[in-house]
């Protein structure tokens, strides 16, 4: 139960994180953060890749209904739910992904590994799929650096203020 | 059978995976006749509720330099308004004159959301149809031109801000009355661009480009932006510009929407000529 309201929980934090803060939010010129990816980031390992798909195919409509960007973002994070087992068996051992959830807290320093790797795949899917267009490439690999950059700036210090809580399940 | 059963478990994955993006594709293709339709049915009006109501919070943080820029603007119009009472007295002394008609209003409205971190950037405004708006009328605040009005519902206004690739907006050099068009470069909320400029309109840097006004969207003579850099192409004898616009995306609160009263009129007889 208490696993439960802790994924509701994320989602709404998050999700109002992302919506009412960071998408109003534009650094340094080219940069945004998407800090609602850290959602697919911590779902518990043990619910199915089916429902990791399906619960961040709900972030991504939440989150794109409030953007008016109808279905960029869902696009991008059913792409990562998707691809999120095989990344976890690349930096991951298989006791690792026993635990409860793949958090800083519960597997270390390769969680930032991981992370750095699902934040790049979805900002070039996302910025690829908006502009719909190679003619926006180099300005989308720029956008795809610095944000990925800034998104893991924020996963980083949401990870570590909350470590302490993970480690008490 | 348990290798079966693992099968079947990736084969409902990865079925799910494709169902899901299909649906995500089959939005983002569509997505501006449903942005559209979602935005005209109400959909969003949860989310416009919720943004106004963001918006009334954080809005004492930039009342400072709201206030400092409508002063500024206030105190121009005043003198304006001199010069053009003076004008207008003379006139009056002809009594074959007729009463002079202005062909434009302009509504004040408040932004309550405003992105500038996408390829096609979008403002809501909090004013719509029930106040005289309509799609197709362009917005500016007191610096420069801001976007077009793209849909309305009873009592707001999402607006195409002019950082969206798709718009391009038609402008002339203040000095030339050269012809131009600016669009955005997809990155900078800070900067657009103007392509395709030959070398004998000899642009300068610190030009300044304003609407043409051919457009009936927006009056003629407001200002776009100002030319920031120029990059010559030496094989063509064309050069592109890159212009630094006036209007402060970041920090937009208070806009003007222009709404010409013969709009309507005017694109109709466009129309008819491009038939």
């Amino acid at each position: 139960m208490k696993n439960y309201l802790s994924i509701v929980w994320d989602f709404l934090l998050l999700g109002a994180l992302q919506v009412l803060f960071f998408n109003q939010v534009h650094l340094f010129g080219a940069g945004s953060v998407f800090i609602y990816v850290l959602f697919v980031l911590r779902l518990p390992l043990q619910i199915s890749s089916t429902g990791v798909m399906l619960l961040s195919a709900m972030m991504g409509v939440f989150i794109d209904v409030f953007s008016q960007s109808f279905g960029l973002h869902t696009a991008a994070i059913v792409l990562i739910a998707y691809l999120r087992p095989s990344i976890l068996r690349m930096f991951f051992s298989p006791e690792e992904r026993e635990k409860y959830a793949p958090t800083y807290g519960l597997v270390g320093a390769n969680f930032f590994k991981y992370a750095v790797l699902m934040i790049l795949i979805h900002h070039i899917t996302l910025f690829m799929l908006e502009a719909f267009s190679f003619k926006y490439m180099v300005s989308v690999l720029i956008k795809t650096l610095t944000s990925s950059l800034l998104t893991f700036l924020f996963v980083f210090v949401l990870e570590i203020i909350k470590r302490k809580n993970i480690r008490q399940w | 059978m348990e290798a079966l059963a693992r099968f079947f478990a990736r084969f409902v994955s990865l079925f799910v995976f494709l169902l899901l993006e299909t649906v995500a594709m089959i939005m983002i293709i569509r997505g501006g006749q449903f942005q559209k339709a979602a935005f005209m049915s109400g959909n969003v009006v949860v989310g416009t509720r919720v943004y106004s109501m963001v918006s009334s919070l954080t809005d004492y943080v930039s009342l400072k330099y709201t206030n400092t820029a409508l002063a500024q603007e206030n105190a121009n119009l005043q003198q304006q308004l001199v010069t053009l009472q003076s004008q207008l007295d003379k006139i009056h002394a002809d009594s074959l004159q007729q009463p002079i008609d202005t062909p434009l209003l302009v509504i004040p409205a408040k932004v309550i959301y405003s992105t500038t971190n996408q390829l096609h950037n979008i403002i809501i405004i909090d004013k719509g149809s029930a106040h005289g708006i309509s799609s197709g009328m362009g917005v500016i605040d007191c610096h420069g031109v801001v976007g077009v009005v793209r849909s309305v519902s009873e009592n707001c206004a999402a607006i195409i801000s002019a950082l969206s690739i798709k718009l391009q907006i038609s402008g002339k050099f203040k000095g030339n009355n050269y012809l131009c068009s600016v669009s955005w470069d997809g990155c900078s909320p800070r900067t657009g661009v103007v392509l395709g400029i030959p070398l004998h309109v000899i642009p300068a840097v610190g030009d300044t480009i304003l609407t043409s006004g051919h457009s009936a969207i927006f009056p003629e003579n407001i200002p776009i932006g100002i030319v920031k850099s120029i990059t010559e192409n030496s094989a063509t004898a064309w050069c592109d510009l890159s212009v630094r616009y006036s209007a402060e995306f970041a920090s937009l609160t208070f806009v003007n929407v222009i709404a010409y009263k013969n709009q309507q009129e005017l694109l109709s007889l466009q129309k008819s000529m491009e038939e």
